[in-house]
């Protein structure tokens, strides 16, 4: 994979303001995503998690503030936008659409073939290789409802990889996903880290992707709290976020928790803006 | 066959096969877009174009088009600007149009125009250059529909990862509804405004019942909606019923089978 022309902050947003209407949902966010950072992203139900990461996307604009995704505006991308894998939540996607699981994965080339022509032996590699770093190639043709949650999931990580991403995003990727395939979905992404993809990932079960996050971003309209996992939990912060009687703390606290890579440091040190 | 003698009956039989093929085929985008609403929106506001056009002295067709597209592109912008809902910009839309038409009817008294062929269509009344029209359209709808294949599949898949992915969503989708008001448009004389959208929806959902694959679906809802005109009009002639109805329930009929067969395999 070709990082090198990448700036080492892959995303940077600075005092960034968001409404619906008359509906506040972002106020004077900051954050930063580096180059190798596995940065969750969590937050109650309706706390703007969804919009933030559409901003990011260039799929909202904030009304202030700046963003910034590889060093430019997100409207302002062209090309550098396969560099993105997006994963969508899941309801986003209709599953009784009548398109088999290696289809759905070869839309992913789709915007870089370009109008009237058909995918080429590239692109069906692309596809293949997509599938099996996910492990699923052999439910190719099978249509796209007919395989379980948890392949589901995998199958819309496959259609993110397949331009071969600097970057993953993903919205709540575990909701409807059975524990067992949770863990796999986890060993996942850190194969995927390994190999040097950067994960920004909104998810609401704390208690599981705090060990395996390197820096976790509390949101609730503002990022409450940026840092490694182990600070964020154990502050009372998540109290602040969720309030006292919050579902989360019946799970206890975190059991355990992952010791985080040496550019998680510095990465903290220099993302830990807190307004 | 003997009716196959009439000129009438020929032009209606090429009329039926052809907007048959075109509802039917962009009816499979709208029906997985979800916007079987808009088809109706779209259709309706043809007639307050309609009715401008008898009043200017100008082809119906052409202000129809300009109606169906403007109110097509306007209900798009204003949804998406989120000044009102969708659902609501089309009932704007459609009811202020019809209204309009209604309103200008009172000024067109003593004219001797056919509103309840425009209503509910009248196929035998098809004129070569209706037929010409729905040849255009024909031709403009087969070109973007294998020209834009790939693009129109991810608009309608999943338009929010395509736009991430780089898809010009925004372009696509006037498109998809510009190709839809143009349709609905020329496929007025055959089934009326009340029942263009039938048209559009029924042959699309039909055939979704029995097929998994993308290409067979747009294959068979094509078939489904050429049957279905071909079928409907034979009845009407031998059963002296009104074409357009026929045909839509002869659709209807297809429908019903289809979801049958896709409930037992
Ligand atoms: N398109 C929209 N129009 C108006 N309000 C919205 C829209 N999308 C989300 N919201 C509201 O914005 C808030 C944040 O939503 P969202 O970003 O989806 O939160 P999360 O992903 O954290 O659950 C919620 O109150 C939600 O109801
Ligand atoms: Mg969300």
């Amino acid at each position: 994979m070709n990082t090198a022309i990448l700036p080492r902050t892959l995303i940077e947003m600075d005092k960034v303001y968001f409404s619906y209407g008359h509906l506040d949902v972002l106020e004077n966010v900051t954050l930063t995503v580096n180059q190798g950072d596995f940065l969750a992203l969590i937050g109650p139900n309706g706390s703007g998690k969804t919009t933030l990461i559409k901003i990011i996307l260039g799929l909202l604009f904030p009304q202030q503030g700046t963003v910034l995704v590889f060093g430019k505006k997100p409207s302002q991308l062209n090309s550098l936008r396969s560099r993105i894998g997006y994963v969508p939540q899941n309801n986003t996607i209709d599953f009784h659409f009548p398109i088999n699981v290696y289809d759905f994965v070869m839309t992913g080339r789709y915007p870089l073939i370009g109008p009237g022509r058909r995918p080429g032996r590239k692109d069906k590699e692309a596809a293949h290789n997509a599938l099996e770093q996910v492990n699923i190639e052999p439910l190719g043709s099978m249509q796209i409802g007919k395989i379980s949650g948890g392949q589901r999931q995998k199958m819309l990580i496959a259609r993110a990889l397949v331009n071969d991403p600097s970057i993953l995003i993903l919205d709540e990727p575990t909701t409807a996903v059975d524990v067992q395939s949770s863990e796999n979905f986890y060993e996942l992404l850190m194969k995927l880290r390994s190999r040097g993809i950067t994960i920004l990932m909104v998810s609401h079960d704390v208690g599981v992707v705090a060990q395996y996050a390197d820096r976790i971003a509390c949101i609730n309209k503002q990022v409450i709290i940026h840092g490694r996992p182990e600070e964020i939990v154990s502050a009372g912060n998540l109290e602040k976020m969720y309030g006292r009687e919050a579902a989360f703390f019946h799970h206890g606290v975190v059991p355990h928790i992952v010791v985080s890579r040496d550019h998680a440091h510095d990465a903290f040190s220099q993302g830990n803006k807190q307004d | 066959m003997e009716i196959l003698q009439y000129a009438f009956m020929q032009r209606a039989l090429l009329a039926g096969v052809i907007t048959g093929a075109i509802c039917s085929v962009i009816g499979v985008y709208i029906v997985l877009k979800r916007l079987s609403f808009m088809g109706a929106g779209i259709s309706h506001s043809a007639f307050g174009g309609v009715t401008l056009g008898y009043i200017l002295g100008v082809d119906p067709i052409i202000t129809a088009v300009l109606f169906c597209v403007f109110s097509a592109l306007g209900i798009s912008m204003i949804s998406r600007k989120k000044i009102v809902q969708e659902d609501a910009a089309i009932g704007i839309f459609y009811s202020a149009s019809m209204g309009f038409g209604v309103f200008l009817i009172g000024f067109l008294r003593g004219y001797n125009v056919d509103f309840f062929g425009y209503l509910f269509g009248n196929i035998l009344s098809v004129t070569t250059k209706d037929l010409l029209y729905m040849s255009i359209v024909l031709g403009i709808v087969i070109f973007f529909i294998f020209y834009y294949y790939k693009e129109f599949l991810c608009l309608v898949l999943d338009d929010e990862s395509s736009a991430v992915a780089g898809m010009p969503v925004v372009f696509l989708n006037h498109l998809l509804i510009g190709l839809a008001a143009l349709t609905i448009v020329v496929s007025l004389r055959v089934v009326g405004i009340i029942l263009v959208s039938a048209l559009i929806v029924i042959p699309a959902a039909a055939a979704r019942y029995v097929t998994e694959n993308f290409k067979t679906l747009l294959g068979l809802s094509t078939l489904i909606g050429v049957s279905s005109c071909l079928i409907g009009l034979l009845l009407s002639y031998f059963l002296d019923t009104p074409s357009g109805a026929t045909i839509v329930l002869t659709a209807t009929g297809i429908f019903g089978i289809s979801w049958l067969l896709g409930k037992k395999s």
